[in-house]
């Protein structure tokens, strides 16, 4: 029977950017602790992974292992992929609304001046996430509470008396997955196409050979994003930053045993009714 | 000779976790000849014949959520005959003798383990197996 | 030095704390501070540093994709720290938004968070000798991008 194991990583990506290694700034976290994983909040997991075998010694099960990797300053992986584009939508639609009443207003001599009303006008800030592999898309920046960043015309309204809105970052990605159970054949990654639209649709999976029972160590290849700012032009681009980080799987040794007779298939234990 | 009859119990973990009835968290289905009574239900009756194989198997809802068969009793017999620490590593698989009176039922009671806890026992007790009256 | 939002991920494991009828390990915090002082990161007891006038999000994050769990309120001394809920815009997610109202300076200001986990309609919450907590004294904002 094929049990999954969902795996979730959380990096500091401030810490992490400032130390320069993963280490110490990365939170493991997966559901097996009951099971005998240990290490579990800290960057030394190590995952327990029945290894059950049949009477033949042939592989009873597998495991599957589902990565899920995410920062502490992105947003809850749980809000739709696009959301950023969803927020600057509704934020476009607003202004017009906005725009369409100082104009009905002006027509019935409102004293709001256009002057006022383009210093309080917002607009999405966009910025450009570049990809490990060099590739460039879009996105919109947005605070920890879902609001677009604004690029407003009037920037002397920016931090002054309110907490300064933190820029929500685009979560950490998951590059590769290597080391010794990889090497071995114990594991077999891959990247999978996904409708949950998570890190761009696309998630790390692992099928774990059970057979072999020894602690194994892989490592995680993870892309941390740098938030960059052109002091002349304003554009914010999304710089990728590769870093690694171990963790372990703990294969055990089980035999599956028959439930009724501990040995081979046998005569339901049934009497009289 | 007898066939092979498998009988699944679906578990939504989370919901019997929380305290939803076994009506609102657990369904079973078989995929014998003849088929059974109360299919998707706690109550499932299942049809078999002497010499047939039964395999029962326990599948999660959410994927993600430990579940295993603990044991699986016989009201008439009790058992189990096994225990094991790790429910996970037990398999449900046994012949139907050839005492069993046709048309009676047998009811018996599957044991679930989800998770580790003071929670984490779910008893079932309504499904059976019978021997249909030959016709 | 001004005032920061700051995130904090509170991460659960759903059928662990149904399973045990308690959250006591099965809660772990997260926050984004730990270049400015807090500590006890990937644990409950979680303590962040904070100034005044400090702004902290909590969301929350179930270990199974497919388990609900959602904040019902934070209990926190109101006198530092003010809270209400929040959704992010057109949709059912929430976070808590908690405002620093005074500085605690070196005093450890613990706090509990009642969750709704599954479908169980009793909240759940943290034993006393595992609650995170805020203090005063964070030294370094993260920075704000260059």
């Amino acid at each position: 029977m094929t049990q999954q194991l969902g795996i979730v990583v959380i990096v500091d990506v401030d810490a992490a950017l400032q130390a320069g290694t993963l280490e110490g700034c990365t939170y493991f976290f997966e559901n097996a602790g009951p099971f005998g994983s240990t290490g579990m909040g800290t960057d030394r997991l190590v995952s327990a992974i029945n290894g059950t075998y049949w009477a033949d010694g042939s592989q009873a099960s597998e495991q599957v292992l589902n990565f899920v990797v995410t920062g502490v300053k992105s947003l809850p992986i749980t809000l739709p992929k696009d959301y950023a584009h969803i927020r600057a939508r509704q934020q476009e639609l607003q202004t017009l609304a906005a725009a369409r009443t100082l104009a009905a207003d002006d027509a019935a001599a409102n004293n709001e001046s256009p002057v006022n009303f383009f210093a309080r006008l917002r607009t999405p800030q966009y910025s450009t996430i570049r990809s490990p592999s060099g590739q460039r898309s879009e996105t919109i920046l947005l605070d920890y509470l879902g609001q677009p960043v604004s690029a407003t015309f009037d920037t002397s309204e920016l931090p002054s008396r309110r907490a300064e809105a933190g820029v929500a970052q685009i979560p950490p990605i998951i590059t590769d997955i290597t080391g010794e159970a990889v090497e071995k054949g114990i594991i077999y990654p891959a990247q999978y196409g996904s409708p949950d639209l998570v890190n761009g649709g696309w998630y790390w999976s692992a099928t774990v050979a059970t057979f072999s029972p020894r602690v194994w160590s892989y490592t995680l290849h993870i892309a941390l994003y740098r938030l960059v700012q052109d002091l002349t032009t304003h554009q914010a681009t999304w710089e990728p930053v590769q870093m690694s980080i171990d963790a372990k799987l703990n294969i055990l040794n089980r035999p599956m045993r028959n439930g009724f007779t501990g040995g081979g298939t046998g005569l339901l234990p049934i009497g009289m009714p | 000779m007898g066939g092979t009859i498998n009988i699944v119990l679906a578990v939504d973990v989370i919901a019997a976790l929380s305290g939803q009835t076994q009506e609102q968290s657990v369904l079973m289905m078989d995929d014998g000849p003849r088929t059974a009574e109360n299919p998707g239900t706690p109550h499932l009756i299942t049809y078999c014949w002497p010499g047939w194989q039964l395999n029962w198997a326990i599948r999660q809802i959410d994927l993600q959520t430990p579940a295993a068969i603990k044991s699986i009793r016989f009201q008439s017999l009790g058992g189990p005959l096994m225990t094991a620490a790790d429910a996970s590593t037990l398999v449900w698989s046994g012949i139907v003798p050839a005492c069993l009176i046709p048309g009676e039922l047998y009811r018996y009671q599957i044991a679930v383990e989800m998770a580790r806890g003071i929670n984490s026992m779910l008893f079932i007790n309504t499904p059976a197996l019978v021997v249909p009256l030959a016709v | 030095m001004s005032a920061i939002q700051m995130p904090i991920i509170v991460v659960v494991d759903v059928v662990a704390a149904l399973a045990t009828e308690s959250v006591d390990g099965a809660v772990w915090l997260v926050d984004s501070n730990k270049i400015g002082g807090s500590t006890g990161q990937g644990t409950s007891r979680l303590q962040t540093a904070i100034r005044k006038g400090d702004e902290l999000v909590w969301t929350v994050m179930s270990l199974e994709c497919e388990a609900f769990a959602a904040i019902h309120t934070i209990d926190i001394d109101s006198a530092y720290c003010e809270v209400k809920q929040g959704f992010y815009p057109g949709t059912d997610i929430g976070y808590w938004l908690g405002t620093i109202k005074k500085d605690p300076g070196e005093l450890l200001v613990p706090y509990n968070i009642e969750l709704i986990l599954g479908s169980r309609t009793a909240h759940m919450s943290l034993s006393p000798s595992n609650l995170p907590a805020i203090t005063g004294g964070r030294t370094e904002g993260p920075r704000r991008p260059q």
